[in-house]
């Protein structure tokens, strides 16, 4: 076990540090803001007005894509330093799983975004009010998934790239992913792009609206998975290039 | 006892044509080669960090890089066996840890070996913190501490000075009785004289 915990422990110690984890804090401020300006917005009729449930699960929605956003980036920049590092290399002499090299930094991500989202997720439910028969389970799971997306395929275009490209690289997939499936009719069916572009905005928009039902996050968490194949594919590439 | 380390038919051209090599168990080689010679490669593919593309290499039973190999066998590169941004005390308990040794054993391990040293104030800096020789000196702790089948050293005595030259040769000389020992030095100074053979690297191959 130790030797397959290697990499997430030496990842651990990276990711644990407040200059990490700092700008996770802007995202209780950011999404306080959002609430209330939503808020205000409905009341004064600038804004579409949202019933308690549709304004709660807004809030989880916008708490997944700050945190996706932030992860995704962070993921990008600390895969491509930490595997370009000569010590990385170097300890694998080490009696370690080698792929483990790959899927360590991601599960040490991972570990601190999803802890984040917890944090946010029970704060927003602490804030505004629910109703019994809200449903939990759809809800929750479909804001969690841009997360795993955002981690995995900031894991591949970290193994791909420079930290800075990869960065950038993201941002650009993740607002145009959610810009045009926003504006996407929630009714109509889901189209073959949906496989090539994550379908992120699509899959905000068809959580909003009733009756909604899961296929755009489970096309979402497909991507997540091909993202994350493709990345562990190209780090064993480069581990034997050398 | 069949040899810790076996290089049959290995070549790097142009600067390997070829070199055949038997690291016996308890045995010391000191590999003598200019500055550009190979020789990190060839440590580099030993480790099974480089591909060697079908080259004769096998080091403690196994294929450079197969969990058996790696499992008995310790190396120390040129640098960079430490990562520079992370306390040195934590990293090398964690490298006992990954030997089978319990942490807590780890820990007394490395703290009995450095009050020994008198190194412990090093302990809790991160090795950007440190001169080379005090990195260097403490990436022997892995090799020290524990009992491995064979190791193979990249240059062990560069950056250090006189007296740590002395210390080191004297922890390369008592792993003689157990492990296979291979030493690749440009300068063989220092360590010739507790080697059991030396092997240089010239340009048709190796010359005992």
């Amino acid at each position: 076990m130790r030797k397959c915990l290697f990499f997430y422990r030496e990842s651990m110690d990276y990711v644990i540090r407040i200059s990490w984890v700092a700008p996770y804090l802007l995202v209780p401020p950011l999404l306080a803001f959002l609430i209330y300006l939503e808020g205000f917005l409905g009341q004064k009729g600038l804004g579409a007005f949202y019933a308690p449930e549709a304004r709660l699960t807004l809030s989880f929605w916008n708490a997944s894509l700050m945190l996706s956003l932030i992860t995704g980036i962070k993921t990008c920049l600390f895969v491509s330093d930490f595997h370009s590092r000569r010590w990385f290399r170097n300890a694998q002499a080490l009696p370690v799983n080698r792929l483990s090299g790959f899927w360590g930094p991601l599960l040490a991500i991972a570990t601190i975004s999803a802890a984040a989202l917890g944090l946010t997720m029970a704060a927003i439910l602490a804030a505004l009010p629910v109703s019994m028969t809200f449903p939990w389970g759809p809800v929750i799971l479909s804001a969690s998934i841009p997360l795993a997306w955002a981690v995995c395929f900031g894991a591949l275009l970290g193994a791909l790239t420079t930290g800075g490209a990869a960065a950038y690289m993201f941002v650009v997939v993740m607002i145009v992913s959610l810009l045009t499936g926003l504006v996407q009719d929630t009714g109509a069916a889901v189209s073959a792009a949906a496989w090539i572009l994550p379908p992120l905005g699509r899959s905000m928009a068809v959580s909003l609206s009733f009756p909604w039902n899961l296929s755009c996050s489970m096309i979402l968490a497909a991507h997540a998975v091909l993202s994350l194949l493709a990345g562990a594919l190209v780090y064993l590439f480069r581990l034997r290039r050398g | 006892m069949p040899p810790g380390i076996t290089i049959k038919g290995y070549s790097d051209p142009p600067r390997i044509p070829e070199l055949d090599l038997e690291v016996n168990t308890g045995e010391f080689v000191l590999l003598v080669g200019e500055s550009g010679s190979g020789k990190s490669r060839l440590v580099r593919r030993l480790a099974g960090i480089e591909q060697s593309g079908g080259s004769g290499l096998t080091i403690a039973g196994g294929l450079p890089g197969s969990p058996a190999a790696l499992a008995r066998s310790t190396f120390l590169f040129q640098g960079d066996n430490l990562d520079r941004d992370r306390e040195v005390v934590q990293q090398l308990v964690r490298r006992l840890c990954l030997r089978g040794i319990h942490r807590r054993d780890a820990g007394r391990l490395v703290m009995d070996w450095c009050v020994l040293l008198g190194v412990t104030d090093l302990l809790h800096r991160k090795p950007a913190d440190l001169n080379l020789e005090q990195v260097q000196l403490l990436s022997f702790a892995p090799i020290v501490l524990w009992q491995p089948g064979a190791v193979v050293l990249d240059e062990p005595l560069s950056n250090l000075g006189a007296a740590a030259r002395t210390e080191v040769t004297g922890w390369i000389g008592g792993l003689r009785g157990h492990a296979s020992v291979l030493a690749a030095v440009s300068d063989p100074s220092g360590l010739r004289e507790v080697a059991d053979r030396t092997v240089f690297l010239t340009d048709g191959g190796a010359s005992p």
